[in-house]
């Protein structure tokens, strides 16, 4: 039987048109040494900080030295310490992409993102229309719901952001790819941007709505292939983002359903 | 650096197989390759250890299948919005009858892992116990359970596999 059962699968695998394998192994090198080169800065920094705070006492007298006033510790979300400008609360239009996604030029302060922050982000990538429907996987996960009716009813849009948290500005351009998958209509189409430092941004448009309990009504994709392709390849996406999108997100969405 | 030749060499061997075993769990080639990307990375930072395994084309698709159930629990990926499918019409209209693919996404991930493991892959019970971190007989009690589930599925002359 195990013969016969391999047989039928390696039939079924046989018909497959499978993606070029591409430089998986290059890429999980290059990312490998990555996490290992911040593995190792950060155990290097703590070891400094503490050795800091030592010859900082010792230099002060020990613990009953001079009372001296400290900079408050940093936040332990903060990611990148630019000084912060944060823009008024919004839409994502007072959040300007940088000019140039390929230039390294400090940005603002960046905190870990959260899903409020994703939808004031995705409805100001949107093109015009009335939004609905906002909603997320799960209390911090990076995957948002939302609907958008150009006119011709609402047409739902999920995105989801994916990779390591970066401490620094992004730099380089996504590789940005969309595919069709016909007989899913939650993901009709699927459109992924990957940038050079491993993060995954995804946007899925869908041809039916969220479950009404019985079934998924059918609708209109939101968006064309190639303003899908607009959305994904913001550099403002990532595990970290913005301090101002964060906090425009904490006002203007307080309360997210979830979706399953 | 010679770790690293060490461990390009297996990878450059063992991607496509792994990839091959991401798709077969997923169903999703793009999807297949980041799992793959995913698994390899985390078998490089962890690849002094892993050179000391038996065998370590197992100890990588254990790398990988843990990444996939991973991201299983972390994201409604496995959205089902088809509407109500009869199973077992498949079995009486050749024009629709299911894949072997088709029947093992039926399977849910756990027990289409155990599938792929001991009827692709070849390994044993122990192996697969080893490699999904479940015990002997959860491995054996769900094998029968997903053949009988793949039985309801398949096709006829699919079924005569199963005799």
């Amino acid at each position: 039987m195990t013969e016969e059962l391999r047989g039928l699968l390696r039939d079924d695998l046989a018909a497959q048109r499978p993606p070029p394998l591409g430089d998986l192994v290059a890429v999980a090198l290059r990312d490998g040494r990555r996490i290992r080169r911040r593995r190792r800065l950060a155990a290097f920094g703590g070891g400094t900080a503490v050795a800091g705070v030592l010859a900082a006492t010792m230099a002060l007298g020990g613990p009953f030295g001079p009372a001296t006033r400290s900079e408050p510790a940093a936040d332990d979300r903060t990611v990148a310490g630019a000084t912060p400008t944060p823009p008024r609360p919004g839409d994502a239009g007072h959040f300007p992409p940088p000019a140039r996604p390929g230039a390294a030029a400090p940005g603002p302060e960046q905190v870990r993102a959260t899903p409020e922050a994703m939808l004031v982000l995705l409805e100001g990538l949107l093109p015009a229309g009335r939004t609905s429907a906002p909603a997320k996987a799960g209390p911090r996960d990076l995957r948002v719901q939302l609907y958008l009716d150009r006119g011709n009813g609402p047409g739902m849009i999920r995105v989801s952001v994916s990779g390591d948290p970066r401490s620094g500005p992004r730099t380089g351009t996504p590789a940005v790819t969309v595919d069709s998958q016909p007989d899913n209509c939650m993901q009709s189409t699927v459109a992924r941007a990957r940038w050079p430092d491993g993060l995954t941004v995804q946007a899925e448009l869908a041809t039916c709505l969220a479950r009404d309990g019985r079934r998924n009504p059918p609708t209109l994709p939101a968006l064309s292939k190639d303003e899908a392709r607009v959305v994904v390849a913001d550099p403002r996406w990532g595990t970290t983002m913005e301090a101002g999108l964060v906090r425009a997100g904490a006002e203007r969405f307080p309360r997210v359903a979830y979706f399953g | 650096m010679l770790q690293d030749e060490e461990f390009a060499e297996f990878a450059e061997a063992a991607a496509e197989r792994l990839r091959t075993t991401a798709y077969m769990m997923c169903r999703d080639w793009h999807l297949a390759q980041d799992l793959t990307q995913t698994a390899l990375t985390r078998l490089y930072l962890g690849w002094r250890q892993a050179r000391q395994a038996d065998n370590l084309t197992a100890y990588a698709q254990k790398i990988l299948l843990r990444a996939y159930l991973d991201h299983r629990r972390r994201r409604s990926s496995s959205e089902t919005v088809v509407e109500v499918i009869h199973d077992t019409g498949y079995r009486h209209h050749p024009d629709l009858r299911l894949t072997m693919l088709d029947a093992l996404g039926r399977l849910n991930p756990r027990d289409r892992a155990i599938v792929i493991l001991r009827y692709f892959e070849d390994y044993s019970v122990e192996q697969v116990a080893d490699v999904l971190d479940v015990p002997v007989g959860v491995v054996k009690s769900q094998t029968r359970r997903s053949l009988a589930r793949l039985r309801e599925v398949l096709a006829s002359d699919q079924l005569a596999l199963f005799a």
